[in-house]
């Protein structure tokens, strides 16, 4: 099993969708040239989310949107972390949309390919709005038809309810309101430095 | 327990973005920092966490020279400022600290960190040095 997930404070902790890590024997994080032996911490009763714990935070931790609102139609970019090595030498600054909530779990338009699970879902500013966990269920297909090119309904966690797992679970993050890019930077890189490789040996 | 398992844990850092050039430079509190600046100071303070727990053998010989003065110091802890230059590509194109009284110790440092290329480029009006304060102590992570 291969997944994505992101690391939420500088001391190592890391989120990925609880079926990433489900029965694994042993989970590694990769990214940046580093791979690390890590250990699932914490899964969540009620959503599709997993804690796990290794040695060093490699790259930095997301920053939680802490806007008042997920907006409809608001431009998201989220990607695996296989994916997100070529995506980031382009120049692009959304592969979706956000487009409804249901309780904790957010409905995206966008391309979810094979370990995109545990991704986590920024917006323009850079901020975790939420965290990617599956392709959407047939009770979504009232949001229309499918968008060409591939693009398809997928589900991700709310960072309010990843924010309280996390809480729950004693890990401080930072939230924040402020762009976490100059307009120089790219998003898409920005998303590949954020997301990690989360590898289950069962 | 490893020496490299030894050294993760006994490096610590504070980040202080400054402006470049001069000795007269204004320093740029993190507070004062746009929140893009301190994030990729963030990131660049781990990935030199990263850097310097490399395998390889200017990495290990580093944290051996590390433990050396930690071990030295009558506090048991050490503090080393670093300033980091980034330059447009995301790659470190120098650094500036107070020399070591070893050349092998200085060698190691520019091997380890001088040329090493950060996972994305550096916002564009991001003040430069990144100033970083490699603090040594005795108190493990675990």
């Amino acid at each position: 099993m291969q997944g994505s997930g992101f690391w939420v404070d500088d001391a190592g902790d890391l989120v990925t969708a609880r079926h990433v890590v489900d029965g694994c024997g042993l989970v590694v994080i990769s990214g940046q040239g580093m791979s690390q032996t890590a250990k699932v911490v914490a899964v969540s009763n009620t959503d599709d989310v997993a804690l796990i714990h290794a040695p060093h935070t490699s790259t930095m931790a997301v920053v939680f949107s802490e806007d008042v609102a997920n907006d409809e139609g608001v431009p998201v970019l989220a990607a695996s972390f296989e994916a997100l090595k070529t995506l980031k030498s382009s120049s692009i600054f959304s592969n979706g949309m956000l487009q409804a909530q249901d309780g904790g779990t957010l409905q995206l338009t966008l391309q979810a390919e094979q370990g995109a699970s545990g991704a986590p879902v920024l917006d323009r500013k850079g901020l975790m709005q939420g965290m990617l966990i599956r392709k959407a269920q047939a009770q979504y297909a009232m949001l229309g038809p499918i968008p060409m090119g591939g693009t398809g309904y997928v589900q991700a966690v709310s960072r309010d309810h990843i924010g309280a797992f996390l809480k729950a679970n004693g890990v401080t993050f930072s939230a924040s309101g402020q762009p976490q890019l100059s307009p120089s930077q790219n998003l898409a890189a920005r998303a590949a430095s954020l997301t990690q490789g989360v590898f289950c040996w069962k | 327990m490893s020496s490299l398992r030894t050294r993760r844990n006994v490096i610590a850092f504070l980040i202080l973005p400054v402006v470049a050039g001069s000795a007269q430079a204004q320093v740029i509190a993190p507070h004062n920092a746009p929140a893009s600046w301190n994030a990729y100071s963030v990131m660049l303070h781990n990935m030199v966490q990263v850097w310097l727990a490399d395998n390889t053998d200017a990495a290990l010989r580093l944290g051996s020279y590390f433990e050396g003065m930690r071990a030295n110091d009558p506090d048991g802890k050490m503090s080393l400022p670093l300033e980091v230059w980034i330059d447009p590509k995301g790659m470190v194109s120098d650094i500036r600290y107070p020399l070591f009284a070893h050349d092998q110790a200085n060698a190691d440092m520019l091997t380890v960190l001088r040329g090493r290329e950060m996972p994305e480029p550096p916002p564009a009006d991001m003040a430069q040095p990144v100033s970083l304060k490699l603090t040594l102590s005795s108190k493990g992570a675990g």
